[in-house]
């Protein structure tokens, strides 16, 4: 769209949301109006593969555009705004990522576990975030979970089994180990601490089977039942092997566009099918869908681990973003209490707890610009190389 | 007619965002085509249930169904677990 221009401009800019499928017109009437240049902007790595920022990027999936200009152009988009019924929020409290474009320090590499916190807080900028996700709802759609863990066992968390005969009770694991990454306690009563959102109001869907086997009907009951419930992020740690070419699913990619207008972002793990360097698998299903969030995995050297689903797919959604999810500590049933497991399914709740911290920040945010206030957030890989277009989850 | 056009399978029928408020007549005009429903998701606007292989083409023909798709088997996406001593 517009021309770029240099990386220095000044802080604090505007979350601008354009109505649902306006297209380019409205976009490009705000550049004329305002002055105000803007770049389109694939999610993931676009910022950083152009090197320099403009004055605003235009997210055109999302119909939504964070823009900054100076105090006559700000004036001039405020009325253009109002003249249009858009909505403009300021961009007040998340850090401006893309300026600094790179971690605060460099991290020692590879990153391990200290007695205070896992790797995955540390290299995400939870530790310093002063928000928990107190007041967001935040929905994990697996195998359930152990209500009765010490970890969890004096939360207040809502929950529904959508598996005929079977209570949300978890008997697999897999549905605690990603409860906790998202919402695990502060202070875990044996444990480093190990969970990004402590705060979040938890809700549980129980849509896979103590085997982890479940379907398309499970989990759009789940899905259905946590938009209900006003979560703010829907985490489904599940999916299924997509191929090149076949393009995602449109029932999916309606619901997740439908629960993004409602308020909900669904985030989903890209899968494990990979071998990289040698072989890139696509993402899978659902997390191919273009309105679902797809998450790959970060090993301990913040580079994608070799697992990690993200190859091309000229039909169908790529990689958003990449959480930690290499030797992951986080909660398991009772007897066992804690567990470390790898996977894109660890990363994927990684991200439904960040979201959940930027949902606390901007209680404004929700849905689309939640989706785009993440994006935003996230931070280059420091490890270069064929990936670095990918980006990291961060803390607000 | 071939043998796998009378197996029944599990399906999602989506609905159309302008049909979104008559979901129950869309979902009758579905039941009279042989859909058997079992559930309806009305906050994201789908019906589940089963069908004919044969039916499907004329499930999608339906006026407000936009997607119908058949159901999928998912399974979770960790590589690798271990207990973990504390």
């Amino acid at each position: 769209m517009g021309a770029r221009t240099s990386a220095s401009r000044p802080p604090g800019g505007s979350l601008v949301l354009f109505p649902r499928g306006s297209g380019d017109g409205l976009p490009r009437r705000l550049q004329h109006a305002t002055g105000i240049s803007l770049d389109r902007a694939e999610y993931a790595g676009a910022l950083e593969s152009r090197g320099a920022i403009g004055q605003g990027v235009y997210f055109d999936r999302l119909d939504a555009a964070l823009v900054h200009g100076d105090a006559d152009q700000q004036r001039a988009l405020g009325r253009f705004a109002e003249a249009n019924g858009l909505l403009v929020e300021p961009e007040r409290v998340l850090r401006s990522a893309h300026v600094r474009g790179a971690f605060d320090a460099s991290p020692r590499l590879p990153l391990r576990d200290t007695r205070s916190a896992t790797w995955g807080l540390q290299a995400s900028g939870v530790l310093d975030c002063a928000y928990s996700g107190r007041g967001v709802r935040l929905a994990i759609l697996d195998t359930g979970l152990d209500l009765r863990h010490p970890d969890f066992s004096d939360r207040a968390v809502r929950s529904r089994s959508f598996v005929a005969g079977l209570p949300v009770h978890d008997r697999n694991g897999h549905g605690t180990c990603c409860a906790g990454i998202a919402v695990g306690p502060a202070r875990p009563r044996r444990a480093a601490r190990y969970g990004v959102a402590p705060g979040a109001e938890l809700y549980v869907a129980k849509v896979l089977d103590d085997d982890a086997n479940g379907t398309d009907g499970n989990v759009l009951a789940g899905i259905d039942w946590a938009v209900r419930k006003g979560c703010a992020v829907i985490s489904i740690s599940l999916g299924t092997a997509a191929r090149e070419g076949d393009g995602y699913s449109r029932v999916f990619e309606r619901i997740a566009a439908r629960a993004l207008a409602a308020g909900s972002l669904l985030v989903a793990p890209a899968g494990n099918a990979s071998q990289r360097p040698d072989s890139v698998a696509p993402v899978d299903h659902p997390a191919n869908c273009p309105s679902v969030l797809g998450v790959g995995a970060l090993n301990q050297r913040l580079a994608l681990a070799s697992f990690s689903n993200g190859g091309p797919d000229s039909r169908a959604g790529g990689l958003d973003l990449a959480a930690p999810g290499t030797a992951v500590l986080s909660a398991a049933p009772r007897p066992t209490l804690y567990q470390v497991a790898s996977g894109t399914s660890i990363a994927a709740p990684f991200v439904a707890g960040v979201a959940a911290l930027i949902a606390e920040a901007r209680p404004g945010a929700r849905g689309a610009a939640l989706r785009a206030l993440l994006l935003e957030n996230t931070r280059p890989l420091p490890a270069r190389g064929r990936h670095a277009r990918a980006r990291m989850v961060y803390a607000p | 007619m071939s043998v796998r056009d009378h197996e029944r399978v599990n399906v999602a029928v989506a609905v159309s965002d302008d049909s979104r408020d008559s979901l129950c007549e869309v979902a009758a005009a579905c039941r009279a085509l042989g859909f058997e429903q079992t559930c309806t998701l009305s906050d994201i606007g789908v019906l589940t249930g089963s069908a004919h292989v044969a039916a499907l083409p004329v499930l999608r023909e339906v006026p407000g169904v936009m997607a119908v798709e058949v159901e999928r088997p998912f399974r979770i996406q960790a590589l690798a677990r271990r207990r973990r001593t504390p």
